[in-house]
């Protein structure tokens, strides 16, 4: 019983050390690129996170699928732009309303969806991401064809858009907040409810937990992390245009929580640093691309079905193993030599 | 009063006539139990009773402590202190075994003592403890069955539902399970229990009713029913 609890301890211990690594490297990395673009690159990933964060939400905790998220993107950017572009309020605050427009519509989509059936849930989304596309499209006051262009990110007065290292620590603290938000929902009752549903609704119903209610609390929150993403995405690139909201993007989003990991806190962060520099690294190979995606995914669902996170872990408790045997080993021939 | 008391209960799968007017009554602190043999209704009862199947096939009444729960959504059922062990478990595979007992208390607010009889549960069920922090999809089928009645014990019920406890299980968990549901009923649980395996079944429970094809055809002790010729023969292996 004491050795089970060492390990574990000893596992926590590697985990917890390597995430602090990583987020130092993170918060030094500015120093050493000064490269705008790969700056500005990084801050990308940060609303990537943050969207497939929401994703995981809806897929990895409460078990529903979405090929359509890239909508709850475009909803949040295009509201956040109007609001910011017409209104005198201030940006931060209008990508929260933003966030919030995009949770409610999530609801109203969540509302006729939370009854639908996995093929029949991802083909309902599919068509919503097609809808929504076309309805910026046919509306002509955003200039859907040539786009828009957004107000700065400002901050206590700070144009965060004039220097990408501001956008880049600005990336970096967003993540920080959603990556705590989901961990704190995923030890509450409603995000163990939400996995109640997702592994078995009939018991989930069972234990009274309302079933269709979390499946649309689900799909709010996902969307509301979708609309906030959507919303520091189009104020990061200065620039709003209906093609950023084409359907097949939204795979983009699946891909990442599939090579990172589902109903995970770290499994997005990976997922999306994964799919930019695979972007980044293919960019050469053009057309081949999709298909070298096609096989990397092929060859996730095969061997690492938890994606990397699954993989870290396992070799974390590897390590841990080996640690405890090692210190036991100088502990005994201590004993011994007393 | 009885606990529960259902009158004159109907239901339709669409155009299958399931259950053809089914009476019977649940006293405070026995266990009764339902045998019969396979499409005979005995799951369909439960599930129509605990509100898991679609109001509109239901014709009749259901009252539980009294109120009417006829056709009343499966997760207010359970918050009025019915509680309910599906066939075949269905436990949560990807949550370990103490947050699916946890779930079970998803409607308890008092920490303390849902902690307490957390530890109770793992007292009647000392296995369960030594596998505290495993996946529930990683137990054995026994294991499972014991991890679903814990969970449903532990939201407090006034009364528990149990659908075949003992399928697909070797008979000597089917007796450890068994001896768990005698002990329960000594610390005051009302049970009705579902059953294909009659001799278990008979003698465990109190009183017993036999379903034929959506009827009651037999009701009495299950001293008489085990020893009634018809039963012996059709249930009983003669």
């Amino acid at each position: 019983m004491l050795t089970k609890f060492k390990t574990y301890t000893t596992q926590e211990k590697i985990s917890r050390c390597s995430i602090l690594a990583v987020a130092v490297v993170l918060l030094l990395l500015p120093l050493f690129i000064t490269n705008s673009y790969r700056l500005y690159f990084f801050s990308m990933i940060g609303v990537y996170i943050i969207a497939a964060s929401g994703l995981d939400v809806l897929v990895g905790m409460s078990g529903q699928m979405s090929f359509g998220h890239i909508a709850f993107l475009a909803y949040g950017g295009y509201i956040s732009v109007l609001l910011s572009n017409y209104t005198g309020i201030p940006v931060m605050l209008c990508m929260i309303i933003a966030a919030f427009a995009s949770a409610g519509i999530g609801m109203l989509i969540a509302v006729p969806c939370a009854k639908l059936r996995a093929q029949f849930l991802v083909l309902a989304t599919i068509a919503f991401a097609f809808f929504t596309y076309q309805l910026i499209c046919n509306l002509h006051f955003l200039n859907p064809y040539r786009g828009m262009y957004t107000q700065h990110l400002m901050l206590f007065g700070l144009d965060l858009n004039s220097d990408y290292r501001y956008t880049y620590y600005f990336s970096f603290a967003l993540v920080v907040i959603v990556l705590v938000l989901k961990s704190l929902l995923s030890r509450s009752k409603a995000g163990r409810a939400m996995m109640a549903v997702r592994d078995n609704s009939r018991s989930a119903d069972g234990m009274g937990i309302n079933v269709r209610h979390y499946k649309v609390l689900a799909f709010a929150i996902s969307a509301f992390l979708c609309g906030f993403a959507g919303a520091y995405m189009a104020h990061l690139t200065g620039f709003i245009v209906s093609d950023s909201f084409v359907q097949p993007l939204s795979f983009n989003f699946v891909l990442m929580i599939i090579f990172g990991g589902t109903n995970t806190v770290f499994g997005p962060v990976i997922g999306a640093f994964m799919y930019q520099l695979l972007n980044e690294l293919l960019a050469s190979a053009q057309a081949w691309r999709s298909v070298l995606y096609g096989v990397i995914v092929l060859v996730f669902i095969a061997f690492l079905p938890g994606g990397c996170v699954a993989g870290l872990r396992r070799a974390g408790r590897g390590l841990a193993k080996l640690i405890d045997k090692n210190q036991a080993g100088k502990e005994t021939a201590r004993n011994d030599k007393s | 009063m009885a606990l529960l008391e259902v009158k004159d209960l109907h239901y339709f799968y669409g155009n299958v006539h399931a259950l053809k007017g089914v009476s019977l009554r649940v006293e405070q602190g026995e266990i009764v139990t339902l045998i019969g043999s396979n499409g005979a209704g005995k799951t369909t009862l439960l599930r129509t009773v605990s509100g898991l199947n679609p109001a509109k096939g239901i014709r009749g009444e259901v009252l539980f402590d009294g109120k009417p729960i006829t056709g009343a959504k499966g997760h207010n059922v359970t918050g009025m202190g019915m509680a309910q062990v599906l066939e075949g478990r269905h436990i949560f595979p990807k949550l370990t075994v103490l947050e699916n007992i946890q779930m079970g208390a998803y409607l308890r607010r008092d920490k303390a003592e849902i902690a307490r009889q957390t530890e109770e549960l793992f007292e009647l069920f000392p296995r369960l403890k030594e596998r505290e922090r495993s996946l529930g999809g990683t137990l054995s089928g026994g294991e499972q069955e014991m991890l679903a009645i814990a969970r449903a014990m532990i939201s407090n019920p006034k009364l528990l539902l149990l659908d075949e406890p003992s399928m697909g299980l070797a008979p000597l968990v089917i007796h450890e399970i068994f001896a768990a549901i005698r002990k329960l009923r000594e610390n005051g649980t009302t049970i009705l229990l579902v059953e294909q395996n009659s001799k278990a079944a008979l003698s465990t429970a109190d009183r017993g009713y036999v379903l034929q094809t959506g009827e009651i055809v037999m009701e009495d002790t299950c001293e008489n029913l085990a020893k009634d010729p018809e039963v012996k023969k059709a249930y009983l292996g003669g």
